[in-house]
């Protein structure tokens, strides 16, 4: 197991480094340069040419990455070029809001969904189950910054319950986590019906209710009980991709998080900026990728044997 | 030998084709949701054709400044927006920028992805690896990021939306021809083409693909649903096609700063990409249904 | 069949919820109906000149905590840094920082860090400061401070200090004398000494401890006691300043990106004051519950042809697009119908000094613009037009269907600032036409950018010897007859040779809430929210 989460960490450093040169050179290839964000009306071209000097863009793409990997590799994540602050630090400063805002929005999501797959999939093919099913076929559908807009004017503008801002209370939180929840939550519902479903046809359920197991328990002690890995994998991969922020949402509702950040770095050009963001949103990524993995570890023993039986297979050849 | 072999097996294997095709057919249409997209998605490309034959570009893009911001009525059932212009006709016409992402950015994926994911999946070994990990590279980049970046590069244009979406397709359908390869290879029918001495290409196309399409078709329908999705997403943001033309989330933007007066101008396009993705979402699901091998008896 | 009923059903319903949730408000009024005069709409607390004259009422309760909203994020604070120049900066500059010579709304210089000043040549100027000012940080200001901002303004290229600062020699006599000597005669110097972008006067200890939070150390009316990056500002009142006091405690400046969240956010009194576009000021001029501000900014939005291609090149075609473009239709659909038509045919500011009135205004004229245009070089070619901005970009749709009807093709590249910047530097020229805004400050050498062959803000990479010995001979020119006599010639032959079409100057407007006023709003921009105050009860 621990063999496992080693190789897998291991596995996303040369991961880290394509994607780093990616970035570069993508950003690279776009027109203009951080300088060009940054030229006034008054700057002659000897001007520029010193600025540029100054941030190394005289110098081919390559040195400048081999510069950037430099610092890389002794733990440094660089310097916003714009603020010339540490990319580290303006990633950590925003980082919690984006954290409180997926967070909060993947539990309420699961929190609504899992009951309603439950109830799905044990009414599967009724009126209801078609009713709640076109539902979430149009939570999918539904443009999530189209959705934070709407929410935005009927709920801040028309009625005036909600603050139409970031402003630090829990009031402020409600519609982006239902503006980027909605998808979240209906995805999770279909994935729990159909993952109760699957395990509805097996046979140790049969047995379980002819033991007289009352039909509650059989439901969630041995249908969900067996159903965990696809819903716990789903929402893993959710939170994974909520951490890196939307940009949509963010910048629909203000919210002073690192997926709006993120487009303001390319707007500006500032490639260490982007790179560092993308470097730990992919990190962190992985790791609520691996922490999934764990989990399936933790509460279901065949995976725990299937590890085992691996390495032990690895061992011997 | 060898060749009136293979034409026998190519005409059982159309017999079975003609069969299948017929069988799935039927079972969607059988599926009620699903003939619902098929039904929406047919009303879409109408649209799109309706609005090549009688919509011009000056009607769409010509400014009347006296009526700007009009209520939805008679004339405009879906009012004007902020320079006078009907935004019936302009959501209409934003039918084509859709329908172009949702297949060609898919097309793009899928082709590029699909390709790649069977040379990983038939050959195995350091080719697989190389491949599998690029695709990693590439799932590990944001989505948004990345489209964002390409539009920049290649300037605001429809090709560079769609391939803007397309890359970010590559990733996952790499991963799916992968699985399905890897699952046809042990097959015999592959074993027995190697024997007659087909080429290695030959056999991962002729022979590996065409078994392995249905659970690419179905991933392929409902990825279509995330593509309108993720277009209309960057065009939001700015990165899609250039003014005026109407696209859809582009409409959504242009009207973000009118909302308080003059919502009606944000729903309708909303409402025809909510459509769009949700006809695209409702046909994969069906398609799944129906080409699934679980339920063939 | 069930399923599709309940398929069909469930969107209905979606639908429906808009029906029942799109609560109505009223449509603001056609641009037609708007009030004449732009700079009258002003329903309460005053426009600029207003509330210089008329100082709030000794005895009222003022709020202690006000919000501005503002439109652009301010990354970091550090005149010493090129990044940290944004549309914000002279917000933020006026509250924190001073300048040694104070520039008033009416175009006075008045004593502010420096007590004095004398020069006798232009060249050599004598300032003496001020005594007893403290820096935020408790530092004594003297004159090591002004010298150590001309030092670290020279290292700093990019920023618009180390472009006031680069030709200054300086000689510090005592501790609040300082002498400053230029490489030639500057009539235009007390302007650049007063410009709170780009001379504010900065601490030498702050940047000796802490570089990385000194920006934020300055002598002026508030200090920074919260910074968040990119998000919010929250200034304090600083009890040590030596002028006026505010009469706010705290002041907040909050970044806001959506537009109807600004907007929302000032309906539910969440914030004092906020800039408002055009669409929306009949309502809030109509409500009694907000205070109008409204002012025409100075600088002059503009359709730049580059002259050194092939169909731009033409100025055949560059007049077709002169009397092909409707001004005010542009003003219509970009700014809502609130802005201001350049009154003559001269690429200049607004109130810009030596301005030509005698040069005529082009009124839209489609048969000549197609008469010039059959005399040009164009053969239906499809012609670039690049603009960056949401509001240049509207311009832009708005000249490419005029143009149109004269018989010229165009096509809208929509790109971000730094495309837009990096095509069109003086060494980058193949963008055709660009549409843009260019910063015009009271004084006429603001030109000297626009048409200097070498200037990156040359966008029309114009290039004519004669108006190039004339720019420089106006530039070291004193004020008078003979100066005005000069930069009325530069007007003509831009006139003749259109290089820039210019088209409005952008009317901005803020409101505020009820009972708000003391905001100092500035032509330029940079307004000074350091007296801005609200009475309560």
């Amino acid at each position: 197991m621990l063999r496992y989460s080693v190789v897998r960490i291991l596995l996303l450093i040369p991961i880290l480094l394509c994607v780093t040169f990616i970035v570069y050179a993508l950003m690279d290839l776009a027109p203009g340069t951080v300088v060009d964000s940054m030229i006034t009306e008054d700057m002659t071209t000897e001007d520029i040419e010193l600025l540029r000097a100054e941030y190394n863009l005289d110098k081919p793409m390559i040195v400048r990455y081999g510069y950037y990997i430099w610092d890389l590799f002794h733990g440094d994540l660089g310097k916003s070029q714009v603020t010339g602050l540490s990319v580290f630090d303006q990633f950590f400063a925003r980082f919690p809001n984006t954290l409180k805002l997926s967070v909060f929005s993947i539990i309420v999501a699961t929190v609504i969904a899992i009951p309603l797959g439950i109830f799905n999939a044990k009414h599967a093919g009724t009126i209801w189950d078609n009713l709640t099913t076109a539902l979430t076929m149009i939570g999918l559908a539904m443009p999530s910054f189209w959705l934070g807009l709407l929410l935005l004017i009927w709920f801040s503008h028309n009625l005036k319950i909600f603050p139409a801002g970031y402003d630090g209370t829990w009031k402020c939180f409600i519609l982006p986590v239902f503006a980027g929840g909605f998808s979240m939550s209906a995805s999770i519902t279909r994935q729990t019906r159909s993952a109760i479903l699957d395990v509805s046809r097996q046979d140790f359920l049969r047995t379980a209710r002819a033991k007289g197991v009352p039909e509650r328990q059989v439901t969630l002690r041995h249908e969900l009980g067996n159903a965990w890995i696809p819903i716990i994998t789903q929402i893993g991969m959710m939170l994974g991709i909520t951490l890196s922020g939307s940009a949509v949402i963010e910048a629909v509702y203000s919210w002073p998080g690192v997926g709006y950040m993120m487009v303001e770095a390319i707007g500006r050009r500032d490639t260490n900026l982007a790179c560092g963001c993308v470097i730990l949103t992919a990190t962190m990524y992985t790791l609520v990728l691996l922490l999934v993995d764990l989990i399936y570890a933790a509460v279901d023993p065949r995976i725990r044997s299937a590890y085992a039986r691996k390495s032990k297979r690895r061992v011997k050849a | 030998m060898s060749k009136k072999n293979t034409t026998a097996s190519r005409l059982s294997s159309q017999y079975q084709k003609e069969n299948r095709t017929a069988m799935v057919w039927k079972r969607l249409k059988a599926n009620r949701g699903a003939f619902l997209g098929l039904i929406i998605l047919c009303i879409m490309f109408l649209l799109m054709i309706y609005s090549f034959i009688f919509i011009s570009y000056d009607e769409i893009s010509a400014i009347d400044s006296k009526n700007t911001f009009q209520d939805p009525s008679w004339e405009h059932p879906f009012g004007t927006d902020e320079m006078g212009r009907d935004m019936l006709k302009r959501t209409i016409y934003g039918s084509r920028y859709s329908l172009a992402v949702a297949f060609g950015a898919v097309g793009i994926g899928m082709i590029i992805g699909t390709f790649l994911g069977c040379i990983a999946g038939y050959y195995g070994g350091w080719v697989d690896n190389l491949i599998m990990r690029a695709s990693d590279v590439l799932s590990s980049l944001p989505g948004t990021l990345l489209g964002m970046v390409i539009v920049t590069i290649l300037g605001a244009k429809l090709i560079n939306l769609i391939i803007a979406v397309g890359v970010s397709c590559i990733a996952g359908f790499i991963r799916m021809a992968r699985a399905s390869v890897l699952t046809v290879k042990a097959n015999e029918y592959v074993e027995s083409a190697r024997a007659i001495g087909m080429s290695e290409f030959r056999i991962i196309f002729t022979q590996v693909l065409p078994n392995s399409l249905s659970p690419l078709i179905v991933t392929a329908t409902a990825r279509m649903a995330t593509a309108v999705l993720s277009a209309a997403g960057l065009s939001f943001l700015g990165f899609g096609v250039p003014v005026p033309n109407p696209e859809w989330g582009a409409l959504i933007s242009g009207s973000r700063n009118y909302l308080r007066f003059a919502p009606h101008l944000c729903y309708f396009p909303g409402l025809f990409i909510m459509l769009m993705a949700f006809s695209c979402a409702l046909l994969g699901d069906g398609l799944r249904d129906a080409l699934d091998p679980k339920l063939n008896k | 069949m069930k399923k599709t009923i309940c398929m069909i059903l469930a969107l209905v319903l979606c639908i429906g919820l808009f029906a029942g949730c799109g609560g109505k408000t009223e449509t603001p009024a056609a641009p037609a109906e708007k009030e004449e005069e732009i700079g009258n709409v002003n329903t309460g607390g005053g426009t600029t000149a207003d509330s210089i004259a008329t100082p709030p009422p000794a005895e009222a309760v003022y709020a202690e905590d006000l919000t501005l909203v503002i439109g652009d994020k301010v990354a970091i604070i550090d005149p010493f840094n090129p990044g940290g120049m944004t549309s914000q900066t002279g917000l933020v500059y006026h509250m924190i920082y001073d300048t040694l010579i104070d520039y008033t709304i009416d175009g006075q210089y008045l004593p502010c860090l420096a007590t004095e000043w004398t020069t006798e040549d232009y060249q050599n100027f004598t300032f003496k400061l001020r005594e007893g000012v403290k820096f935020h940080n408790g530092e004594e200001f003297t004159a090591d401070d002004v010298a150590f901002t001309i030092d670290q303004g020279k290292e700093a290229p990019g920023t618009s200090v180390y472009d006031k600062v680069k030709n200054i020699e300086y000689e510090v006599i005592n501790d609040y004398e300082i002498k400053m000597s230029l490489a030639a005669p500057n009539y235009d110097f007390y302007y650049d000494v007063a410009n709170i972008t780009a001379f504010v006067i900065c601490n030498r200890e702050a940047y000796e401890t802490d570089p990385e939070t000194a920006g934020q150390i300055g002598t002026g009316p508030y200090y920074v006691s919260a910074f968040s990056p990119n998000d919010s500002i929250t200034y304090t009142r600083n009890d040590e300043y030596f002028g006026a006091a505010p009469l706010t405690k705290t002041f907040v400046m909050r970044y806001i990106a959506e537009e109807t969240a600004r907007m929302i956010m000032l309906d539910n009194d969440e914030v004092d004051f906020c800039g408002i576009n055009g669409v929306y000021i009949p309502e809030y001029a109509n409500n009694p519950n907000f205070v109008m501000n409204s002012y025409v900014m100075n600088n002059c939005n503009y359709i730049a042809m580059n002259t050194t291609m092939p169909i731009t090149g033409d100025v055949n075609f560059r007049k077709a697009v002169a009397y092909g473009v409707d001004k005010q239709a542009i003003v219509d659909i970009a700014l809502g119908g609130y802005g201001k038509v350049v009154d003559t045919g001269s690429f200049w500011g607004n109130t810009s000094a030596y301005k030509n009135y005698d040069i005529p205004f082009i009124e839209r004229d489609v048969e000549k613009a197609k008469e010039y245009l059959a005399q040009s070089c164009y053969n239906g070619e499809t012609v670039e037009i690049i603009a960056g901005m949401a509001q240049t970009i509207k311009a832009a749709q708005v000249i490419q269907d005029n143009l149109k009807e004269v018989g010229i093709t165009c096509e809208i590249n929509q790109s971000d600032g730094p495309t837009l910047t990096s095509r069109t530097l003086w060494e980058s020229n193949d963008c055709e036409i660009v549409v843009n805004s260019a910063p015009w400050t009271p004084l006429a050498n603001s030109i000297n950018v626009m048409i200097l062959p070498g200037s990156n803000s040359n966008k029309a990479h114009y290039e004519n010897d004669e108006l190039t010995a004339l720019v420089e001979k106006a530039n070291t020119t004193p004020d008078g007859e003979e100066r005005a006599a000069l930069y009325n010639q530069i007007q003509e032959i831009m006139f003749e040779n259109v290089p820039y079409v210019p088209t409005h100057h952008m009317a901005l407007y803020t409101a505020g809430q009820l009972g708000t006023g003391g905001a100092i709003y500035f032509p330029t921009n940079y307004h000074d929210y350091s007296m801005a105050y609200r009475i309560v009860g």
